[in-house]
């Protein structure tokens, strides 16, 4: 029992920090129709500079985190302005965007490869210890993720209330309707990857934590983060949250029940049979013999 | 010299793994993600071929097209069921899984461990252990791989498939159904590309999962973007870039050690040239022609809806 209870507080733990990622991702893909798999190169990057800053020339790590986060904006923001815009205003494809933010991943992990090498990483000034309260035992990595929720609560706040955040949910919701009523889309589309590349650097600190920092970190968490995003609905990034910590738990659980191995092979085989499901329960598809993508 | 049969030898198995995942997209109609995984299918069932049934190179190779083939029919039949919202998440979620299998059905993959022991084939009494024998025994298998496919594209069955992934109502409004050939298709890409994990087996002497992750089916993305989705020759022609341009920087000083990095930046940035020039392939295949007059070698003009440009041509 004591066994299981430590494990719902590890899945739930780092559910709220898959949450962050969703919600970060989640933003980007609702607001442009872009899989920009390279967040993940994002993430990475925030986390390299954090750790050149603070570990290699021995500043705080705050301020090296702080530097991460606006290195982080900067490439989101650069991704949109250099490379998605010029694509979108050619008129390309869903496809192409995708394939564009593989090539993008792809030259990143390259380059973090050549620079840092494949070891993994770790941050010195923060604490691999745990907090022990009787028989329950939950390292500090994971308390800190809990701190994704203020996070999280202030983005769905700021689309809730602010006028930048109604524009950007109306964007989500038809573009082509808010850019004849005036919205300005290409301004909201650099707000949306500055927001979710900016939400990237926390989840980057509190993810290399606990798992080391390689240049290939951060494309299991966005994986997750994207099957969070596609399961819980479009449009709906509580329901991101809501599958960001029911696949966290269901990993968690299986290590116990499966193996800790099995972890991802689960968390994906979920992810895949549910959009099974749910692709079967939705009229038309594919079996229109349509190329699906 | 044996550094240029290394390079030989890399290139012969990225033109069949090339030509394999441009198949699939071309013939099969989507872009598969699962192409690192179907070529892991091939690499474990020739070294298991092997190791537990004593097959010999050609039964292994066989062994390995079928394994590929009804494996790649297996995932054709669930990916067909998704709407295109769910297609690319459903296939990165399939490679992810199918790649932690690998890693941890020891019984089957060896695990983290994986496989090894697996030689070199003796082809015909004469034993292909020196680079420039192997060099020759890859190139001689894709080039067989390339003829076969560049032989089944005029076959009505391949335009068929073909067809109904450049427009699939209008291929259904004629009374075909397009979702066998579909499977077919994407089985056959599958065969081939499982093919190439067999030479790479071979090659290698040993295999593990690591070789066979999602990075590897966007290494094989990069072929087709820069090929051209269907040309097989631009397939070649990418592949043979692809894989030897890394290869000769790395004899760079200095660079020796970062062939593997050098490999996914050149690729990457390939990639992302190609997508913002000429989004098609540097090799783009022509397209049906939709409508217009075209005239025939008897004088006479028709009218043309749908018919590939190079039966017009060959009239």
């Amino acid at each position: 029992m004591v066994r299981l209870l430590n494990l719902i507080i590890i899945g739930v733990t780092t559910g709220s920090l898959y949450a962050l990622v969703t919600v970060g991702f989640g933003l980007i893909f609702n607001a442009t129709h872009i899989f920009h798999l390279a967040h993940a190169a994002v993430i990475c990057i925030s986390a390299y500079i954090a750790y050149t800053v603070s570990v290699d020339h021995h500043v705080p790590l705050l301020l090296g985190f702080s530097i991460g986060l606006v290195a982080s904006v900067v490439v989101g923001i650069a991704c949109e302005t250099f490379v998605y815009g010029p694509l979108r205003a050619r008129g390309s494809d869903p496809r192409s965007m995708f394939l564009m933010s593989v090539g993008l991943l792809t030259v990143a992990e390259g380059s973090l490869g050549a620079i840092y090498g494949p070891t993994a990483l770790s941050f010195s000034a923060l604490p691999y210890t745990s907090v022990n309260t009787g028989s329950i035992t939950v390292p500090w990595a994971n308390i800190w993720m809990l701190a994704a929720w203020p996070v999280v609560v202030v983005v769905g706040a700021y689309l809730k209330w602010a006028p930048s955040g109604r524009m950007i949910r109306a964007i989500s919701d038809n573009w082509r309707t808010a850019e004849a009523m005036g919205v300005r889309n290409r301004y909201y589309y650099k707000i949306v990857f500055g927001i979710g590349s900016a939400l990237a650097a926390p989840f980057a600190l509190l993810f290399v934590w606990q798992n080391g920092l390689t240049p290939t970190s951060g494309l299991p968490p966005l994986l997750i983060a994207s099957a969070a995003v596609i399961l819980g609905g479009r449009e709906s990034l509580v329901g991101g949250c809501i599958w960001a910590l029911v696949l966290s738990l269901v990993g968690s659980l299986s290590t116990e029940i499966i193996s800790p191995a099995w972890q991802l092979a689960v968390i994906f085989g979920l992810t895949f049979i549910v959009l099974l499901i749910k692709s079967m329960m939705t009229e038309g598809g594919l079996l229109t013999g349509e190329a699906a993508f | 010299m044996n550094y240029a049969m290394i390079i030989a030898i890399d290139c012969g198995i990225y033109i069949v793994l090339g030509v394999g995942m441009s198949i699939a997209f071309a013939w099969g109609g989507f872009f598969s993600l699962v192409q690192g995984a179907i070529f892991g299918f091939g690499s474990y069932a020739f070294a298991q071929g092997y190791l537990q049934m004593k097959l010999p190179w050609f039964l292994g190779i066989l062994f390995s097209f079928v394994v590929g083939f009804v494996g790649s029919g297996m995932l054709g039949a669930l990916l067909s069921r998704f709407t295109a919202d769910f297609a690319v998440i459903s296939t990165l979620a399939l490679g992810v899984a199918l790649e932690t299998i690998f890693g941890n059905w020891n019984s089957l993959t060896g695990g983290f461990s994986g496989l090894y022991g697996i030689p070199r084939p003796r082809v015909f009494g004469s034993s292909t252990g020196s680079p420039e024998s192997f060099a020759i025994y890859v190139l001689c298998i894709a080039l067989l791989v390339v003829v076969v496919v560049l032989f089944l594209r005029r076959s009505q069955a391949v335009l068929l498939a073909r067809a109904q992934a450049m427009d699939p109502p209008l291929l259904a409004s004629l009374g075909v159904d397009p979702r066998i050939f579909r499977l077919v298709a994407f089985s056959v890409a599958g065969g081939i590309t499982a093919i190439g994990g067999a030479l790479f087996a071979q090659s290698a002497g040993y295999i593990d999962p690591s070789s066979f992750d999602i990075t590897q089916a966007f290494s094989l993305i990069v072929i087709v973007v820069v090929g051209g989705a269907g040309n097989i020759y631009g397939a070649v022609v990418a592949a043979i870039f692809l894989t030897a341009a890394p290869q000769l920087i790395g004899l760079i000083p200095g660079s020796s050690d970062l062939i593997a990095q050098i490999q996914l930046m050149l690729s990457g940035a390939v990639l992302v040239v190609s997508i913002a020039i000429r989004p098609s392939g540097l090799f783009a295949e022509r397209r049906f022609v939709r409508s217009g007059l075209a005239t025939k070698s008897d004088g006479n003009q028709i009218l043309l809806n749908g018919v590939d440009a190079d039966q017009i041509n060959a009239h």
